[in-house]
């Protein structure tokens, strides 16, 4: 298909020598370079784009930019699919695929326009009042229809091949928006030495300057523009973003930035983002985001061809087309002629309707004088044409401007409409700026800033092209003389424009005599004017209601070209001012965000750092699955061959049992501890005494919270009269660092102790098993393992090939045991060396989960026992509370509470089968089949196979624990539906005596 | 079987050496160089709190202990970075700079403590470098505010790390962070170079 609706005007932005092939639903066509995918398909004729989200009315283009409400597609295919993009926002690229959404089988014959047919039984609240009954259609039928209707476009189900990055930016002087106001800024901070960021949605600079008939010292506003950015692209302290949205703003003068970084190239590179999200903290905003044309509610005024007149005036002068060649001008100001003019110097004579009584502004007498129509006050009362506006119903207005007079029906392609003009004032807003209602302009504009903002131009009702570059050099020299102090001052340069005349008050044309067609407000949500008469007369009298209960204002559109109409319907019906209605409030993000750009890197490897130990490559090499412990990637289990992990985590643990095993407990917390008072500071943070300990001895202790709970447990080591070495849950290492460094620094400054997490510093291997000391032996033959000379607890300097390390014995397994700590440099040779050794012994690596095995059996608590609902009465660690010092905790273990002896405390279950394995999180009951609420005495907290016994053990908390050992209950898992009947045993399953450990 | 054959730096798994990226048709400077930071002593010097020996009377291998944020003092060897009010970081080539740190400070009044194998060092330069740290780091780069032997904490895509600005000229930082994150935030920097194209060396 020929281009056959561009215009000839030579100072366009198009690239005519480079031609575009793209498809818009399955059709080839041609644009050209600098065409967005709106004007390509307008210039091509195509103005049915997709279907309304309620109604499925057909819908065409109505804005040029942003302010878009209708034309939403979905842009490429396959993995790249993406819904709900705005055609006036997609630059044409070669290839670029689009389709229609929200439609079915086709945009021109739509299954779904039954709605439309049928609105009258789909008014605003609708969903409110419907599907009610009968109560089984629910879940069968209501709601897979309505999830069927839901949503517009459709997400891709494959992963998003492309990249996306974010990217941090601090400047003294954030400029939002690149019109007259936002270039005037901009020069002006950055000639007094301030570093701007200047950042412009489209693709280039410069706004209404592009488009309007002014001159700036003597030079039409474009080659003013270009000399202003080629003079700011030369500035080192100037970064200039086109392409560019300034999306949100948050406190602390955080505002967030959308870049369209690659969508525009027809082969990016692969390491090239597609898209980029800019975190800018500013010293000092600017937002200079301009306003958006109004549009004007008259019947049917959804149709394919209507547009705001601004946006038809752009298409001709930036993309060379045509929206129309038989148009009609609606309008109730003078900015409105601006399109008329354009038309007609495209030899294009249009129709323009004025529903002023008069007016004498310069463009309205330029019209007159180049021989355009205008007819004062009239309006548009309806519109005709199915998939494209094809003839309007016009007429007079009464002295009142509440009906028509007369009506008659006129041919037409278009209809150009404009309301005046609304500041865009979502950022000051989000900013937490209050607005406030200037009712020389009818609209909201900003008032008391919060934050470091400053709104300039258009966005705050300035709309002469004086105004806009005195404020933006004003403002721009003021703030960036806060930061510089410079004094470099710019004077504003004389400009000329066109004198406008005011804006008639009406914005809502009368119904025809005995029609009613939809007049609509929201065009994005298919709210009408009769919605928002249904909310008032429902009820809904505040504006957030009337949002909420029509739609109006939310979703992607946030309001653009909605909000101030709606404000005035509503106004209108309930007899007030606009300002007493108030407004809606605006939130992030002002122009959608793909979900891509807000992730930016972190997905695939990158969606969350991992930490590995020293030894993970062997662990890599032997096969090992892992577990996330915090963001420890911990081996969980080695399987050999085709071992389920069951099969695994059993031989891993029996060889413990057995012979000896070795596990990776680097992970475990470390803290080193310095200074005179070390002693004393584990004295009050551990419940058992500590200044005692000698020196290459370890102890065993327990924290508590200050309510008395149990907070951690670990061995802490004395190297050194003033040096501890702490050992901590790998999962509380963090936590406990930060409540020693909470004493230290706000408790107990007096204390003259440095603690540092040296988690990193060493890598630990956990040798352990009956034949873990022969295996000790061979690799440290200069130590003498026995039990006198080196006891439980004891600790000895050692080395290994060389390699300085440190042996503790102690033991988590509950069997004979050592952990070996060496540099972390030397980690993997460590490793190495002591699975060479243990050959001969039958060593085999064990992960976390025969681990947990081991420790269950033994009846050594974990994270599932300290679960912070547990003192150490209820986990057998009374003993452990020293009665002769304080510690933290101490007072609260007084509660009458914490010594009831009917507390749950910590006992074992065997299955009475002797093979059902009892699911964790398992109720324990004294009758699985009593009915409901059955008493809970306790719950299963830690399960596991005991390799020792052959059979299932479990240890639980429960009531009485202790009285109800050699009784029967029941584990009773809802989730899982099954009950197991259980004996309540000691919760030291093996070597209750602990002999093994001091063998 | 000598000692320097078994150790394993943080990041031998990781670094690789070779040209990554957007590397082809671009100039060797314009190229982001990665490498890794090796056999580096590392000390974290801290005083007690309740001491009362004034640090800047402190000397360690003929540098100054540092009193103000950001602050780096250095010479050819040694480095030392403020991470904290009376609070030092000393990174260092010298094989004897912990006998050094024991004549500067007494055990009495500060706490010294080795943590040499416990970080992950990279070292980038290039023009794009500060490109690659503004993508994973809210630190404010700007040529005012973040200078030559300036030195920050902060975190990079969710990793804590210290930044070290050890040269203008080349661009050139050092990053460290906790030596477990060493992979993941070898591949988050790298993973950002791709775009300038990097020289992994």
């Amino acid at each position: 298909m020929t281009q056959s609706y561009r215009t000839k005007n030579i100072n366009s932005f198009l690239n005519k020598s480079k031609v575009i092939n793209f498809k818009f639903n399955g059709k080839s066509y041609q644009g050209y370079e600098g065409d967005t995918l709106a004007s390509a398909l307008i210039a091509n004729g195509i103005h049915l784009v997709g279907r309304s989200f309620k109604y499925h009315r057909p819908r065409g283009f109505m804005g040029v930019g942003v302010e878009e409400p209708n034309a939403m597609v979905q842009l490429h295919e396959g993995d790249r699919s993406e819904p709900n993009i705005i055609a006036t926002e997609v630059e044409l690229v070669e290839g670029l695929i689009a389709n229609s959404q929200n439609c079915w089988p086709s945009v021109k014959f739509d299954i779904g326009e039954v709605n439309n047919l049928l609105n009258r039984f789909f008014p605003a609240g609708f969903y409110y009042k419907t599907f009610m009954w009968p109560k089984s259609f629910w879940m069968k039928i209501y709601e897979p229809i309505i999830r069927r209707a839901a949503g517009m476009g459709v997400a891709s189900l494959t992963p998003d091949p492309d990249r996306y990055e974010h990217n941090y930016e601090h400047c003294d002087v954030l400029v939002v928006g690149s019109g007259p106001s936002g270039l005037a800024s901009a020069l002006a901070a950055a000639n007094n030495g301030a570093k701007v960021i200047l950042a412009e949605d489209k693709v280039h600079f410069g706004g209404s300057l592009l488009t309007d008939e002014v001159t700036i010292n003597n030079k039409p506003g474009k080659e003013w523009v270009e000399e202003t950015i080629k003079h700011l692209r030369s500035l080192p302290n100037v970064i200039l973003k086109s392409r560019s949205q300034v999306f949100g703003y948050y406190d602390h003068n955080m505002t967030v930035m959308f870049e369209r970084v690659s969508d525009h190239i027809e082969n990016p590179s692969k390491y090239t983002p597609r898209q980029r999200l800019h975190y800018i903290r500013a010293g000092e905003v600017i937002i200079s985001t301009g306003s958006i044309e109004r549009p004007l509610s008259f019947g049917n005024n959804d149709r394919p061809g209507i547009f705001l007149a601004s946006a038809a005036n752009e298409y001709m002068k930036i993309y060379e087309t045509l929206v129309g060649k038989n148009p009609i001008i609606f309008t109730n100001n003078d900015t409105g002629y601006l399109s008329a003019i354009e038309f007609k110097e495209n030899n294009i004579s249009p129709l323009v309707l004025d529903i002023r009584n008069s007016s004498s502004g310069d463009l309205v007498k330029k019209a007159q004088s180049l021989g355009i129509e205008i007819r004062f006050s009239s309006g548009v009362a309806d519109t005709k044409g199915h998939l494209k506006i094809s003839s309007a119903t016009i007429g007079k207005l009464n002295s009142t401007k509440d009906s028509f007079i007369d009506l008659e029906e006129v041919n037409c392609d278009c209809i150009c409409m404009s309301g005046g003009w609304t500041p865009t004032v979502h950022l000051s807003s989000q900013s937490g700026n209050k607005l406030k209602f200037d009712k020389n302009i009818d609209a909201f504009v900003p008032d008391k800033k919060r934050q470091k903002e400053t709104v300039v131009g258009s966005a705050k009702g300035s709309f002469t092209l004086k105004q806009s570059l005195e404020e933006g050099f004003q403002v721009g020299f003021d703030l960036s003389n806060l930061i510089t102090s410079k004094n470099n001052k710019i004077v504003s340069p004389v400009s000329k424009e066109y004198k406008t005349e005011t804006h008639e008050k009406i914005w809502c044309m009368p119904l025809p005599n005995g029609k009613n067609p939809k007049r609509f407000i929201d065009f994005q949500n298919d709210v009408a004017v009769s919605d928002v008469e249904l909310a008032v007369r429902e009820g809904f009298k505040s504006i957030e209601h009337v949002k909420r209960y029509t739609t109006l204002g939310m979703a992607g559109d946030q309001g653009k070209t909605s909000n101030l109409n709606g404000l005035q319907q509503v106004s209108n019906i309930q007899k007030k001012i606009v300002p007493e209605v108030g407004h809606t409030t605006f939130r992030p993000p002002y122009t959608p965000v793909t979900i891509g750009t807000l992730v930016g890197r972190e997905v695939g490897n990158h969606f969350q750092p991992t930490r590995k130990t020293p030894t993970h490559k062997w662990h890599d090499e032997n096969n090992a699955v892992y577990t996330n412990a915090g963001l420890w990637l911990r081996p969980r289990y080695y399987p050999r061959g085709n071992e389920t992990m069951s099969d695994a985590v059993n031989r891993e643990a029996l060889n413990v049992r057995k012979n000896v095993g070795i596990c990776d407990v680097t992970s475990l917390g470390k803290i080193d501890i310095k200074g005179p008072d070390s002693a004393e500071l584990l004295n009050r943070v551990y419940t058992n005494a500590w200044m005692k300990l000698p020196i290459g001895k370890a102890r065993y202790g327990v924290m508590l919270r200050e309510d008395g709970m149990v907070f951690d447990d670990g061995t802490t080591t004395r190297l050194s009269e003033n040096h501890f070495h702490m050992t901590t849950t790998t999962a509380q290492a963090a936590n406990v660092l930060s409540h020693l460094e909470f004493y230290l620094q706000v408790v107990w400054p007096e204390l003259k102790v440095n603690v540092v997490s040296s988690t990193e510093q060493f890598s630990g291997a956990a040798v352990a098993g009956p034949k873990s000391r022969d295996l000790m032996k061979k690799l440290f033959p200069n130590i003498d393992f026995s039990t006198e000379n080196f006891p439980f607890m004891g600790v000895k300097e050692a080395e290994i090939a060389g390699v300085k390390a440190k042996i503790y014995r102690i033991s988590f397994s509950g069997e004979l045991a050592y952990e070996v700590n060496v540099d972390s440099n030397y980690g993997l040779f460590m490793w190495s060396e002591i699975v060479k050794a243990g050959e001969e012994f039958g060593i085999q690596p064990y992960g976390t989960e025969a681990l947990a095995t081991l420790r269950i059996e033994m009846g050594h608590v974990s994270g599932p026992e300290l679960d912070g609902r547990a003192v150490p009465y209820d986990i057998g660690l009374h003993g452990m509370v020293s009665q002769k010092k304080d510690f933290i905790g101490k007072r609260s273990l007084e509660k009458s509470a914490f010594n009831n002896p009917e507390r749950q405390t910590l006992v074992g279950l065997v299955p009475i089968d002797k093979k059902t394995k009892i699911p964790e999180g398992s109720h324990l009951v004294e009758d699985d089949k009593a009915k409901l609420p059955n008493p809970k005495l306790g719950h299963v907290s830690s399960s596991c196979w005991s390799v020792e016994y052959d059979n299932p053990f479990s240890i639980a908390v429960l009531k009485d624990g202790k009285n109800k050992i050699g009784k029967k209950l029941f584990a009773v898992s809802p989730l899982k539906n099954i009950s197991v009947a259980v004996e309540v045993v000691s919760p030291h399953y093996v070597d209750p005596k602990g002999e093994r450990v001091r063998a | 079987m000598t000692k320097q054959n078994i150790i394993l730096s943080a990041l031998h798994n990781d670094h690789q050496i070779g040209n990554f990226g957007d590397y082809q048709n671009k100039e060797k400077q314009n190229l982001v160089t990665v490498r890794e930071l090796k056999n580096l002593s590392i000390f974290q010097i801290a005083k007690f709190k309740n001491s009362n020996v004034k640090t800047d009377s402190i000397k360690i291998d003929g540098l100054d202990f540092p009193q103000t944020y950001q602050t780096v003092n250095y010479n050819n060897e040694t480095r030392i970075l403020w991470t904290g009010p009376d609070i030092c970081m000393v990174v260092s080539s010298d094989k004897n700079i912990k006998d050094k740190i024991e004549q500067g400070v007494n055990e009495e009044d500060f706490a010294t403590t080795d943590l040499s194998h416990s970080r992950a060092g990279i070292e980038i330069s290039g023009k794009h470098s500060i490109d690659v740290l503004k993508k994973g780091t809210p630190l404010n780069l700007n040529s005012s505010e973040f200078k030559k032997n300036n030195c920050a904490n902060s975190s990079y895509n969710g990793i804590s790390f210290m930044v070290d600005f050890t040269d203008d000229e080349n661009h050139t930082f050092r990053l460290f962070c906790l030596r477990s994150f060493g992979g993941s935030f070898y591949h988050s920097i790298t993973d950002a170079a791709l775009e300038y194209g990097y020289v992994g060396v």
